[in-house]
């Protein structure tokens, strides 16, 4: 099959070496090639995105941003969204920060601008609401954790009630046959597929979104031309 | 054992990456930073949407977890789609007042 | 239920016809552009015209040639029954009166491009995905759609520094409010596999999420933990969701943007926001919010033990409560403090977001009927509101003398000497908002609170419903002061000097609509009652 990931080998040996980790209901579990890949990478993502707040200027905020995009991007490669991966590179560190980049040069900021106060009641607020929710977050999703544990230590418990689950009459063999297939679904002919059926009116409408994205930066950057007709009122209120 | 990355981990990573960018809207002053933090919130969610279509890969339904992978495509072209228009407001705003503080944004008051 | 019969619930129907308003909304929207390239230079009432005929024609197609069956098109992603017929009516009429009231305003603020009417269409656009959407990724497109032309609409005097603090701080919030729902939605899809509301209500309150992977199905343990799992996510998610939902219905924790972003805004932007916006995200809120609470009902019949997600209901009712109480309160007592009427109506339109969410509280505990009964009061109330809101900022439109001047309360002083019909719709208007009999606005909030007052029969509900009905009967006396003190300038203050009021003929028809269908609706509320019913009823997944 002709994909993605044939094309661009860092996409393969990313899947590839996440595979085993990510693959749930793998009987042994040893610290792989994948969960390596993953702890670099989201370290390299959590430090630029603290970077990102708290840099002093907005170029080097835009710089660790483009960081995080590509380290992003190799963590859907990890979870074998190669497309998504792809896309991220294109739209996100490409299109996005070049567009960032571009307007922040625009502005040309000088030095003392670039001093601002921060908000510290509001960030203090920020870090309490933040805490509470890592909190939260982490204790919801610790439960998670206890899910693969559980299933990689007990496959042989009773089975549950057939009626609810039907898919239980299929075979092992046919189960190993879709862990197979979910290796590879991240793929462009995978998202296609659906992009161009089941979400063909979700597609439609993003191309109307699109249209007034472009509509919208054309009217506001759009200088005005200064035609003011005889009696026509003169509104000043920018001055005031 | 209790390290492999799994869905624990990553959905982790998207929390955190989340809640930085809440921190950095809140605490930042500059618009493009508040901006840039916005964007990290769309990219945690985005995570969270393509880390759970992952794990739903070996689902009965097929279908179940490309959707994910749907949402979070259309998420970027919404993402790039704010992006175009804030920074043409946010250069407009330069424009007329010299400045992108948004403590300066204090002409609307009672 | 079969956990791989996700996909069998949508059906592949690519029934162009159900989406037919929103198509033509979309391409006058392009043939504007079109036209405003080529009549470069000349009037844009011309435009004005084009959009009109181009909104009738969606608008009678709604009306007359709606499938209106519980049909679901397009693999499920949109449902085109009654209920969304309602809101894409609300969604054109309030773009129809919009674009009426703009057409004399914007040269007055040096605006009148063709592209604000294109954008005004395209943001009726995203309000009409908002309202026929099923799934949650064209509700999350329709809100952006619609929230970028907003961003842009507010921000369309480029010269004026207002105009563009008001852009900035509503797209601020804005994004910073969508990624809250974007995460919160995440979240859910984790916990039930979907995100389409109709699947999730068909797959018999069952979490197909994380915890319906092949895998665990073989083992018991593994699926309970997996499932405990993600009752919390959806949990987690719920609240996500609402929080992106406060924000654009204008609730308490996120109201602190409206005043200002209503402020700045060119005042026919003003009004569809308050309007069109809040109406939309209403529907979105109700589809929404009704389907995951169905939901955890489903879920809840079916489970044995003890489940943390059969908390949500109550957790939720508790938070709309005190969003829709703070939300009145806080917003009727800003407003009582005001000079400039149009922050007066910011202020205001935060205080009715909060009656409306009054009416959504209702509906999420009752069921059959008397749900229907309350989402229904909701319906009718956001139409009436329309009408009188519109009709308000049509006034204040026409007061206007391109700038701030004719904002402030004492420039209606004495009004009603010199333009008697003006200020007799304005006092219709007035009466309406404050909820003052023969008026719609006294119809919408007797409605409301009459579904909260029988909801408060439910055994250990009393008091609850009780307090919510008797909190917003409080704020409706509180708000009668500051919408009458206009009227006290108009009627009983003579005025310094007499200001030019021009009686535009658009803009006079757009108030003339205005107060009409205010009057008919508060004299005979039983034809839009009974349409505001049926489409309460067809938002039952059944």
């Amino acid at each position: 099959m002709i994909s993605l990931e044939s094309y661009i080998p860092a996409l393969a040996f990313l899947a590839e070496a996440a595979a085993d980790a990510v693959k749930t209901g793998a009987s042994e579990m040893n610290f792989g090639a994948g969960d390596f890949f993953f702890y670099l990478f989201a370290v390299i993502a959590v430090f630029s995105a603290f970077m990102v707040v708290t840099a002093e200027s907005p170029i080097s905020s835009a710089l660790f941003l483009v960081v995080t995009f590509f380290a992003m991007a190799a963590i859907y490669a990890l979870l074998s969204a190669h497309f998504l991966a792809v896309i991220q590179v294109l739209v996100y560190a490409g299109a996005i920060m070049v567009l960032f980049l571009f307007v922040i040069m625009l502005l040309d900021l000088r030095k003392e601008e670039l001093i601002e106060k921060r908000h510290w009641l509001l960030g203090a607020v920020g870090f309490v609401v933040g805490i509470a929710l890592v909190v939260l977050m982490v204790a919801s999703f610790r439960l998670s954790q206890n899910v693969e544990v559980a299933v990689k230590s007990g496959t042989d418990q009773e089975a549950p009630d057939a009626a609810k689950f039907p898919a239980i009459q299929e075979s092992a063999d046919q189960i190993d046959g879709s862990r197979i297939e979910a290796a590879r679904f991240g793929t462009t002919r995978r998202v296609s597929k659906h992009l161009f059926r089941e979400y063909l009116f979700p597609f439609e409408v993003a191309s109307l979104l699109l249209l007034v994205g472009i509509i919208g930066v054309v009217v506001i950057s759009r200088r005005r031309r200064r035609r003011r007709p005889p009696g026509e009122v003169i509104d000043e209120e920018g001055a005031s | 054992m209790m390290y492999n990355a799994g869905l624990f981990q990553y959905l982790s990573l998207a929390g955190v990456l989340f809640i930085l960018g809440v921190f950095g809207v809140l605490w930042r002053k500059n618009a493009i930073i508040v901006f840039m933090s916005i964007e990290l919130m769309l990219n945690a969610a985005n995570l969270v949407f393509v880390t759970f279509s992952r794990f739903m890969a070996s689902h009965p339904d097929g279908y179940v977890a490309m959707q994910g992978h749907m949402f979070a495509f259309m998420s970027m072209v919404v993402a790039a789609c704010e992006v175009a228009v804030g920074l043409a407001i946010i250069v407009v705003i330069f424009r007329n007042k010299k400045t992108i503080d948004v403590d300066d944004m204090n002409l609307l008051k009672g | 239920m079969n956990p791989s019969g996700i996909q069998l619930f949508l059906k592949q129907n690519f029934d162009i016809q159900t989406v037919m308003p929103l198509i033509v909304v979309a391409a006058t929207a392009l043939l504007v552009l079109l036209l405003e390239a080529t009549i470069r230079g000349k009037s844009r009432t011309f435009l004005t015209a084009v959009s009109l005929v181009g909104l009738g024609v969606a608008l009678l197609l709604t009306l007359f040639n709606f499938p209106g069956a519980k049909q679901s098109s397009f693999y499920g992603m949109v449902r085109t029954d009654a209920f969304a017929q309602f809101f894409t009516v609300i969604a054109l009429a309030a773009g129809s009166l919009t674009l009426l009231l703009s057409a004399n305003y914007l040269p007055k603020i040096k605006s009148d491009t063709g592209e604000f009417h294109a954008l005004v269409l395209l943001a009726v656009c995203g309000m009409i995905l908002m309202a026929i959407g099923n799934d949650l990724i064209v509700l999350f497109l329709g809100i952006e759609t619609m929230s970028i032309a907003m961003y842009i609409l507010c921000g369309i005097r480029v010269d004026a520094e207002k105009s563009n603090e008001s852009s900035l701080k509503y797209l601020l919030l804005g994004a910073f409010a969508s990624a809250f729902l974007l995460f919160g939605i995440a979240l859910i899809y984790g916990a039930t596999g979907t995100t389409n509301i109709e699947a999730l209500i068909n797959s018999g309150g069952v979490l197909y999420g994380i915890s319906g992977i092949k895998e665990y199905q073989w083992d018991t343990g593994a699926y309970q933990f997996a499932e405990t799992a993600a009752q919390y996510f959806f949990i987690l998610g719920v609240a996500f969701v609402f929080l992106g939902f406060a924000f654009k219905i204008g609730a308490v924790p996120f109201h602190m943007w409206t005043p200002d972003v209503y402020q700045g805004a060119p005042t026919s932007v003003t009004g569809f926001m308050a309007v069109g916006v809040k109406a939309a995200a209403f529907a979105a809120l109700i589809r929404v919010f009704l389907g995951i609470v169905d939901f955890g009902d489903l879920y809840s019949s079916n489970a044995i033990a003890y489940q943390p997600l059969m908390d949500l209901k109550d957790v939720l009712l508790g938070v709309i409560w005190l969003v829709a109480v703070l939300t009145m309160t806080l917003g009727n007592l800003s407003a009582l403090i005001q000079t400039n009427l149009k922050r007066m109506l910011a202020f205001s339109s935060i205080a009715h977001a909060g009656y409306a969410l009054v009416g959504v509280s209702v509906a999420l505990r009752l069921s059959g009927d008397d749900r229907d009964a309350a989402v229904g009061a909701v319906m009718f109330y956001l139409l009436a509101y329309m009408f009188m809101n519109l009709g308000a900022f049509g006034v204040v439109i026409m007061m206007n003398r391109g700038n701030d001047e004719g904002e402030h309360l004492h420039d209606y002083n004495g009004l009603a000497s010199y333009r008697p019909l003006v200020a007799a719709a304005m006092a219709v208007f007035m009466f309406s908002l404050a909820g003052i009999p023969p008026t719609a606005g006294f119809v919408g909030k007797f409605y409301i609170f009459s579904a909260a007052v029988s909801a408060g029969t439910v055994e250990g509900y009393g008091l609850y419903f009780y307090s919510l009905a008797i909190i917003g009967v409080l704020n409706s006396i509180i708000s009668v002061y500051y919408y009458l003190y206009p009227l006290r300038n108009m009627y009983f203050v003579s005025a310094e000097r007499e200001h030019k009021v021009e009686l535009r003929p658009l803009m006079s028809a757009s108030i003339l609509i205005s107060t009409i269908f205010v009057l008919w609706i508060g004299v005979m509320p039983k034809g839009f009652l009974s349409r505001a019913l049926e489409g309460a009823k067809a938002l039952f997944f059944g």
